[in-house]
């Protein structure tokens, strides 16, 4: 009877680890993310990396490149760490929504990108980090920009052209 | 004492002037040879000017020699000027008194001004010579020419003229133009509409239109169709309200000349097209050049087709309807009033620098639109962005104009940033910017931050090459100073227009 006892929790013991490794072995590793910033000068693009989730057990890859172009968006438009001079989106400026389809991701702003009286600096520099960061996601290359859920041809300051999906060769 | 020693001076200086103007006009014409290329011409009505030798435009060896070229010469004596013309087509213009010639619509200095003597047109010799990439006139037999006997008063050398001017056009001698090779002038179509009339002159054919308004009060317009025939009888229109007359005349040296006569002083807009040129009277048009000069006919190559994508391909080459007009585009305007900063508008600015740009271009004989010359919107109030900006694009794609130079006023959202930066985006544009970069880098004591490649959409959708200059940072305290100085607008113009001569005289 005790015999059996110590076998029957060595085997539940066994049984644990082995559920413990199957979930661990199967568990994904943390993936990355490179972001881009623009430097005042809007010529030189820095890169830096962050950490993002790996693709989930039973999610399709066009759920996850969904996922990585929403949140890499995000983190380009919410810019580098505030001690980082860089050029960066007007405030407010939030990422409403982003998705991939093919090679074109299309990213949709919220209105406060439109701030009057920015210049072609400020908005080749932000534009410009935006499209380096989700070009370098695997299978993009270009990124129609959506203003508040509307196609715009171009923002109330600089002028910039929107109404065609950018590549980086428009810089 | 000094004061008297400059009087002195000054009346002789005076004297001088006096006599040695005499003396350029008051020597004999004389017969003398003159030899290139193995072809011999005489000119019989040489006269030696201080600024160096001058002949009649009515003379036969200059005709000759210009014949022998190709071209012909026109001597207009009512509107005071002289035109060699060439069925490239090009059109070398000397206007009578003033010191600089056209070659197109490029300005350069001649060796003196063209001058009247006893009804006939004197014009620099040596400039003719030069635009024909012929040796200078020299009575020194080495100098290409046999020597004469008549006193030269004052020697002429190639160092006496002015300077060496940009490449001429004409990189061999054109053939004579065949009569089935002139253009057809086959008709006119006058429509009076309240507040402009529209002419429209059909031509057949390919070729090259000069125009000229008189100065006030005399309100007639020339506007001659070169290496051209009048395909019908001679025509006279009424107008209506703002053109009086109408005409159009066949003229001597295949040139057909349409005659305007206006009871006012009228602004007019002559704009070439594939089947003739069409003619806009209308006092609303800004138009400040009182000369000018076009081409017309099917010589837009099809890589300029407006549907091509704007530099998809480098190997497309744009080729203007009409090579002598530059469009300046004042950003913002009327409900868009762009960046602002303590009462300070980006609109109003950009237009003050774009009158002052079109001013010194105009001064140099070129044909300056501009999009908007007052505080307006060029398409409509609070219209989208995309109507306003195409607006812009289309005053210069429907002209055919040779560029287009945008103009605005950066701005940033801290101080920082400062300077001016030149942007383009199709690869024609390049040249043009990194022109206009010079020119304000050399010219203005300003933080230049060059060239930048953008797609900015004016710049973008225009079909010539453009450009888009943002001449400082209304955020930038320094900048913001420079910008509200009447001076240095006019300097960072001035850089502008120059970087624009530039980019023509090698493009």
């Amino acid at each position: 009877m005790r015999n059996s006892r110590i076998f029957f929790l060595l085997a539940l013991l066994i049984a644990v680890a082995a559920i413990a490794w199957y979930i661990s072995s199967h568990r994904a590793s943390p993936g990355q993310v490179t972001i881009y910033y623009s430097k005042v000068d809007a010529q030189s693009e820095i890169p830096w990396t962050i950490s993002s989730r790996a693709q989930q057990p039973g999610e399709s890859a066009a759920a996850y490149a969904q996922y990585l172009a929403l949140y890499a968006a995000s983190q380009a438009v919410t810019g580098p760490p505030a001690d980082v001079t860089a050029i960066r989106f007007p405030a407010g400026t939030r990422v409403l929504s982003a998705s991939v389809d093919g090679t074109t991701a299309t990213v949709d702003l919220s209105l406060e990108v439109n701030h009057p009286g920015g210049g072609a600096l400020n908005e080749s520099g932000e534009f410009k980090a935006l499209i380096w960061t989700l070009t370098a996601l695997p299978g993009i290359d270009r990124v129609a920009v959506r203003v508040a859920g509307s196609k715009v041809a171009t923002l109330n300051g600089g002028s910039f052209e929107l109404d065609e999906p950018l590549r980086r060769s428009d810089w | 004492m000094n004061r008297y020693a400059v009087r002195i001076g000054s009346v002789l200086a005076l004297a001088l002037s006096v006599g040695l103007g005499l003396s350029a006009v008051a020597n004999a014409a004389e017969n003398a040879p003159y030899a290139y290329d193995g072809k011999r011409v005489v000119f019989e009505t040489l006269l030696h000017t201080i600024g160096g030798p001058a002949v009649s435009a009515d003379d036969p060896g200059l005709r000759q020699l210009v014949r022998n070229a190709g071209g012909s010469v026109t001597w207009d004596a009512d509107n005071q000027y002289v035109l060699v013309t060439f069925p490239g087509p090009t059109v070398i213009s000397f206007a009578i008194g003033d010191a600089h010639y056209l070659i197109g619509s490029v300005s350069h200095p001649a060796a003196f001004a063209p001058f009247v003597r006893d009804g006939h047109a004197f014009v620099p010799l040596n400039d003719v010579l030069r635009a024909l990439r012929l040796p200078a006139f020299s009575p020194d037999p080495a100098g290409g020419a046999p020597a004469t006997s008549a006193p030269v008063p004052v020697p002429v050398s190639t160092a006496d003229v002015a300077p060496a001017p940009t490449p001429p056009p004409f990189a061999t001698p054109m053939p004579s133009p065949q009569p089935d090779q002139l253009a057809q002038v086959t008709g006119v179509d006058v429509q009076a509409q309240p507040g402009s009339v529209t002419i429209r002159v059909g031509i057949a054919g390919n070729g090259a239109y000069e125009w000229h308004r008189l100065r006030a009060p005399d309100n007639r317009w020339w506007i001659d169709v070169h290496t051209a025939h009048l395909a019908t009888a001679a025509i006279d229109q009424n107008g209506g309200a703002l053109v009086s007359s109408v005409r159009v005349r066949q003229q001597p040296a295949d040139t057909v000349r349409i005659a305007l006569s206006m009871p006012a002083s009228e602004q007019v807009d002559v704009s070439p097209g594939n089947d003739g040129i069409t003619i806009v009277v209308s006092s609303q048009i800004v138009e400040a050049a009182v000369r000018g000069s076009g081409t017309f006919g099917s010589i837009v190559t099809a890589n300029a087709s407006p549907l091509a994508s704007p530099g998809a391909s480098p190997a497309a080459r744009y080729v203007p309807m009409n090579p002598h007009l530059i469009v300046i585009d004042p950003g913002h305007g009327g409900s868009d009033p762009g960046a602002v900063r303590g009462g300070l508008l980006e609109k109003s600015l950009t237009l003050d620098i774009a009158k002052r740009v079109r001013d010194i271009l105009a001064a140099r004989g070129w044909q300056v639109v501009m999009t908007r010359t007052d505080d307006r919107d060029v398409f409509a109030a609070n219209d989208s962005a995309h109507d306003e900006l195409q607006a812009r694009d289309d005053v210069a794609n429907s002209r055919g104009a040779r560029l287009l130079v945008s103009i605005h006023v950066n701005s940033y959202v801290n101080s920082g940033p400062h300077g001016v930066a030149t942007y383009y985006y199709k690869a024609g544009d390049l040249t043009l910017a990194q022109s206009v970069s010079r020119r304000i880098a050399s010219e203005l004591g300003i933080n230049n931050n060059g060239v930048i490649k953008d797609k900015l959409y004016v710049v973008n959708h225009a079909l010539m090459p453009a450009a888009l200059v943002e001449t400082a940072y209304i955020s930038n305290p320094d900048d913001f100073a420079l910008l509200q100085s009447g001076s240095w607008r006019q300097k960072i113009a001035q850089a502008i227009a120059d970087g624009i001569v530039d980019y023509t005289e090698s493009n």
